[in-house]
């Protein structure tokens, strides 16, 4: 039974995912906010078709990727938003300058890799064995393994410039 | 950077944003209602608006169709009811479609495809659009100025003059810029399509 009860604690357990993925796809904050509301939201309306034998992270996942994908051939939304000003999305500014700073060039990095690969290489960061990304984008694990070897060298070569 | 080292780092900033709990249950519950609501509105309120008016003109044009007298008016005049019956209908249509898409249960790899295909297809929407508004414009000057000022501009050959040229002039400079946007989003699809298929 998914209660709402069920789906705030599975969003509050999870919100890190929502945050990643949000910051992968868009380029300024309030795309950002945009886009992470709209996650929640879209999770929030497919909650009831979740089936429970499967890991919540891996719909998680999913739900959060296609919606990044969708969001993308929306010029610009001028849809009223939840007031988020106390709700930093870079709090981590806050925390630690010299780690944020950090933290931006690994985005800026993976920013330049073409939409299918941004996907790919985050579910390789957050340590997805090939099953379980091939689970989540539909590729075969042989197909995530060559994609995987071609942007490790893409990221590489764009490091050392 | 490594990649090693971004992998870690990576690690260290999911650490990090996973100790924050920036969520609270009422902020959660915001986001749904307030998105719910406000695409609620975004999609009735346009919509309605644009249907009514089209269905306002075409019921307009109906009861004063006696006033075209003219065949090429008549013409006109059929047309513009046929564009202001069918624009909001194929409107209306697109966003069902659009609302149609199962985000939960596709994969990245089918949202990417449908994605490409989509952008493909609603350019080549807004390319068509584009054509049929400029000449649905052409049609209604010509339809409502016969209807309310009772101005045939087929014989007035002297505005005719400057009137024609002006506006295939600015037919001209729009259509580079939507066919300069078309072939840039067109292209952009294609090669996500191109990737997938690797």
């Amino acid at each position: 039974m998914h209660t709402k009860e069920d789906f705030i604690q599975q969003i509050k357990e999870n919100e890190g995912i929502i945050y990643k993925v949000a910051r992968l796809y868009t380029n300024t904050i309030e795309d950002q906010k945009d886009v992470y509301q709209e996650i929640v939201y879209q999770l929030w309306k497919s909650y009831p078709s979740f089936k429970a034998d499967s890991k919540i992270s891996t719909w998680m996942y999913r739900v959060a990727l296609n919606t990044a994908i969708n969001n993308l051939k929306k010029e610009k939304r001028k849809g009223i938003r939840v007031s988020m000003d106390n709700f930093l999305l870079n709090k981590i500014d806050h925390v630690d300058t010299v780690m944020e700073e950090r933290i931006t060039l690994l985005y800026a990095h993976i920013k330049k890799l073409s939409v299918i690969e941004r996907g790919i290489i985050l579910l390789y960061l957050e340590g997805k064995s090939y099953d379980e990304i091939a689970a989540i984008t539909g590729f075969t694990a042989t197909n995530v393994g060559t994609r995987l070897a071609r942007i490790k060298n893409k990221l590489k070569s764009q490091i050392k410039k | 950077m490594e990649l090693e080292e971004m992998k870690s780092l990576w690690e260290d900033m999911s650490q990090k944003v996973d100790q924050q709990k920036i969520l609270t249950d009422q902020l959660i519950l915001d986001m749904t209602k307030e998105r719910y609501e406000n695409r609620m509105r975004r999609i009735s309120v346009p919509e309605t608006i644009s249907a009514f008016v089209c269905f306002t003109a075409v019921i307009y044009l109906i009861i004063n169709f006696n006033l075209l007298d003219v065949w090429y008016l008549q013409l006109s005049g059929v047309l513009t009811i046929v564009a202001c019956l069918l624009l909001p209908i194929l409107s209306l249509k697109s966003i069902k479609k659009m609302k149609a898409i199962d985000i939960s249960k596709s994969t990245y790899k089918e949202v990417l495809v449908n994605y490409a295909k989509e952008k493909t297809k609603f350019m080549r929407l807004q390319k068509i659009s584009f054509y049929a508004s400029f000449l649905v414009l052409i049609l209604a000057v010509i339809t409502f100025g016969k209807i309310m000022k009772g101005i045939d501009v087929f014989i007035m050959t002297e505005k005719l003059n400057w009137l024609v040229p002006s506006g295939i002039g600015v037919l001209f400079i729009f259509s580079q810029w939507v066919l300069k946007k078309y072939k840039k989003a067109t292209d952009s699809a294609n090669d996500i399509l191109k990737e997938l298929e690797d």
